[in-house]
Parts: C-alpha cells; structure tokens; sequence
C-alpha cells in the first residue's frame, strides 16, 4: 500500500504548492508535522511534512517525496481539545481528530460507516497547539466547504421563485392601471434594494462575490493560454495581449499573508511567487529574453494580490530562497547592483548575438548605440539594457565612447585593427 | 582620407571609441598600442620632440568627430611609451614628455653610422 493511501491523495503545482479547490484559502502552515492513525496499526503513518490548514482540508505535503495527502474537513467528526498534563510538556505537542471514513478505512469525505482518530504530532520548534486548534475550530465553524453547495441551492431555488413570482405579477398588472404601474415600481425598487443589500450585507457577501469574479478570470486566462497557440491573427494577439494584462490586476485566490504562513512565510511565499511568474508573467518573460527586473515583478506580483501587499524585502528574501530548490528561474545580481528574475533556460549567449547584431547595423556603426536605443530594439528595460552592454562589453564584443553627448556603445573594432600596419 | 596639416591619419582616428579610455583589459591594451604607434609616427613625420600635457596637441583631438582625449587618458598613453623606452618625462610632475623617435640604443646606432658613412672616425 501506498504511503498515506487511507487519506485522498491532492495534486501538487510544478512549485510544490497544493493545488486549491474552488474558493479554498489557506490559513495556517506548520513545519515537520506527522499524521499518525492512533487505534489502527495497519495504516501507515505519515511522517514529517508540511501542514496547511485550508478553509476545505487539513493537507500534508511532504516536499521530497512530491507526496501530498489531505483530511477532508467536512470528514471531522470531532476534535479533542489539546490536553494539559505534565507528560505532554515533554512530547511533541499533538492534537487529535476523530475522522469518518468508509467500511474499508479510508477517509473519503463526508461521513461514513466508521470512524478513525487521527492525530497530528507537531515536531516542529515550538508550534503552538493552541493557536492550531483555535484556527481549526474556527475553519470547521465557519464551514466554507458547505457554502458551494448551499450556494447551488439558492440559485435552483431562486429561479424557481422568479418564474412564479413572474407569473403572479403578470396576473396582477392585467387587472389594474396606474396603481398596477406604481405597484410594479414598488417592486423594482424593492428588488434592487434587495440586491443591493444582498451586496453590501457584511464583507463576506462581498469576498464571495469577488470570489467568483477571480474564479471566471481564472477561467478565461486558462482559455486564453490554450488557444494561444491555434491563432496568431496579430489583431487577436493585441487583444490577447490587452486581456492578459487585464486578467493581471484580478489575480492570485489565497495569497500568503504573515499571518496564515508564520515561520514559513518566506518559504511559502516563495513558492507563490514562482507559480506566479508561471502563470501569468511567460508572456513578457519571453519577450524579454528571459529576463524581468525584480522590480517590475514587485509591481505586478503587488497588484496580483490586491489587499495583502508585501513589502520588497519580502519578496527579496522570498526569491533568495529559490537557490535551495530545484526551480526554472533564478535571482541575479548584477554588478551595478541591479536585480532581476532570469529563467535559467535562457543564456547569455542568445542576448549578445542580438545585440553583435544590433551594434553590426550600418546606423550603429557610425554613431553608436545607446543604452535605451536598446532597450527599445530589445523591448527591456534600460537599466537591464545597459547591463547586457556592460556585460558583452567585457566579453569584448563592444567597446564605449564617453562624450559631452552621453555614453555609448560601439561594435569593437579594435580587435581588427593592425599596430604593425595602421594604415591598413 | 582625413589629414592633419600633411599628416595622414589612419582610418581608425574617426572611431569615437578610440578616444575613450576603454576599462576592458584586452581592449585597452589593443587602444594603447594603436595610440602608441600613431603618436610615435606622428612626431616622426612632424619633427615633434615634446608633447606638452596641458598644451593643445593636434592629434589628440578630432574635430570633425567632435572627440578629445582626457587629460588622464593622455597621460595613460605617453606613460605607455615612457615603459617602452620610446619616451621620457622632462619634468616631475609628468607635464612634458620628450618624444623618442628612436630608443636611445637606435641613436648611438644611428650615430655611429653617421660617423662611419662620412668617415670622421679618429677626426676631432
């Protein structure tokens, strides 16, 4: 068997995050946890992994392995408050939940002909049973993996309602005049003060309904990203292009906040921001052979979240931890200072041919070329343009002219011209 | 062909670069040679023994590129004939520099020759 097959195995994006149902939001991580089965040897336990706590599911994820399973919370049954007795001072600190599952063992959701006690051992520094159980007790309160279907229902019920609400007011304006029209005013302006209650009710009404909006972005980027390939029509790639940008500023479901992540917020946080750049960030990535300023990812990765914003050291911090794992992009500093987010596929051999080319041109050879003509030419920045030229610069395949009119760059023709013969 | 009085200059003296001290190793040892070669070659043909720093000196600028070489560029570049035997500074302070056309050794060689073609050897 397996390891952890008793539990529903969850899939795992290219980054390592747990890929999240419909509306779920995570909200708390803790390091080094095991899943253990208390009364049934039989299943074998899971050992050291990542715990997130989602509004939907307790997952663990174990990095190494690749290898993530999860606890259904509609499955719990019940929780055991955390005891307080001497021996547990010493022992890691454990919560224990008591979970359905079906006649064969295996939790599945729902509930289910028996029943099984799992607890969940915190190896981890110090994690803080208290603040974990509170946070659970909070997420099986509030039920959110009901609030999908109950919102199924409503909507069955509703249209149900209109359609005979319908018929009564039809029945209605036939028999009388002026009052029949005041009457159907009434209604309208009732309605639309329903709704608009309905709207501004409280603020979770309100995450819910920006919870769909994000959900059909989702959705139509996902399209967009199929069809991409099938149709290179220019005018549709302009609107493409338009629609991505826009798709950008609804962006990311279940950001990772400080408070949800704790001591693994940089981590986490790192991940986030590497499916990010998969996601959304290819298209000028590429375009930019491969290479994005740090601050640049800063303003869009920023306006991706919305609320929740980071500060730069964050995302500084969340990008140094990328050497540690096996990831396709890479921090680089440059020697000016200059930061940028580079995918390692790409080399710099590709971008010095561009610009040999660019400086070859009759244009260039006679006046030169500037840090921003390249910029223009390569469609990146011009701090990062005049990284590229400093550095073929040293490679000796340009050399630069400093003049009252500002500083350039020169194909180098040094290398062809004969001390023996100047006049050659 | 561009000429300064009736000096002609090489093709490469209309390359703005070439009056930028260039910070790449290799490429500003290629810019030193060329630069050591034209300022030898250019005080042979016009009969210049010394090049003052501070004083205008008219291959050290190209007018119709609108490009001069910076006093500290200038003072790279005679250095580099100084380390070469080809020159040597008159002063201390690096203001005057007495251009070689020839090694001090080519000289004594030269006169030598001299004395021995006209056959003034033993005359005083």
């Amino acid at each position: 068997m397996a390891v952890g097959a008793w539990l529903p195995p969850v899939e795992l994006t290219a980054s390592g995050r747990a890929a999240l149902l419909p509306g779920e939001v995570e909200r708390l991580f803790l390091s080094s946890v095991d899943i253990e089965a208390e009364e049934n040897t039989t299943l074998t336990p899971l050992r050291s992994g990542l715990l997130a706590l989602t509004s939907h599911r307790l997952i663990w994820i174990n990095d190494a392995a690749r290898l993530a399973r999860s606890v259904p919370l509609s499955s719990i049954i019940h929780t055991f408050p955390p005891k307080k007795s001497i021996k547990s001072m010493f022992a890691s600190p454990r919560v224990r939940i008591q979970v359905s599952a079906n006649v064969d063992g295996k939790v599945v959701g729902g509930s289910g002909a028996t029943s099984l006690v799992i607890t969940i051992v915190m190896r981890g520094s110090k994690s803080d049973t208290e603040s974990f159980y509170g946070k659970l007790w909070e997420v099986l309160k509030s039920k959110s993996w009901e609030v999908e279907e109950a919102k199924e229902k409503e909507n069955a019920r509703d249209r149900r309602a209109s359609v005979t609400g319908e018929a009564s007011s039809r029945a209605r304006v036939a028999v009388v005049g002026v009052a029949g029209i005041l009457r159907k005013e009434q209604e309208m302006w009732e309605s639309t003060d329903k709704s608009l209650q309905d709207a501004f009710q409280d603020l979770n009404a309100l995450m819910g309904k920006a919870k769909e909006m994000v959900a059909l972005a989702d959705k139509m980027r996902q399209k967009l990203l199929s069809g991409s390939a099938a149709h290179t029509n220019d005018e549709e790639m302009g609107s493409k292009q338009e629609m991505q940008d826009w798709l950008l500023s609804v962006g990311i479901i279940s950001p990772v906040t400080k408070e949800s992540a704790g001591a693994l917020y940089h981590q986490q946080l790192s991940r986030q921001v590497l499916s990010f750049l998969a996601d959304f960030v290819t298209l000028p990535l590429e375009k930019a052979g491969g290479m994005i300023a740090l601050i640049d990812v800063y303003c869009l990765f920023n306006r991706a979240r919305g609320t929740e914003l980071i500060s730069p050291e964050d995302l500084l911090q969340a990008c140094v931890l990328w050497e540690k794992y096996e990831v396709p992009v890479m921090l680089r500093k440059f020697d000016s200072g200059l930061m940028v987010i580079q995918s390692k596929d790409q080399s710099d051999v590709e971008v010095f041919a561009r610009i040999t080319s660019l400086a070859e041109k009759p244009d260039a050879l006679k006046m030169g070329i500037s840090p921003s003509d390249a910029a223009l030419t390569l469609g990146i920045a011009p701090a990062l343009a005049k990284e590229h030229m400093l550095n073929a610069e040293s490679k000796g395949l340009l050399c630069r002219d400093v003049s009252p009119d500002g500083f350039r760059f020169y194909a180098n023709l040094f290398r062809e011209f004969e001390p023996r013969d100047i006049y050659l | 062909m561009q000429k300064l009085g009736d000096f002609r200059v090489p093709n490469f003296f209309n390359y703005p670069p070439y009056f930028t001290l260039q910070p790449i190793r290799e490429t500003r040892e290629k810019q030193v040679q060329l630069w050591k070669e034209l300022i030898l070659d250019y005080c042979r043909s016009q009969k210049v023994f010394i090049i003052g720093l501070e004083e205008e000196f008219p291959l050290f600028s190209n007018p119709a590129i609108q490009r001069s070489l910076s006093h500290e560029s200038r003072e790279v570049f005679l250095s580099a004939l100084v380390a070469e035997g080809r020159a040597e500074w008159i002063d201390k302070n690096h203001r005057k520099c007495l251009v070689l056309w020839l090694r001090i050794q080519d000289w004594a060689d030269h006169v030598i020759n001299f004395v021995k073609e006209n056959e003034l050897e033993d005359v005083l």
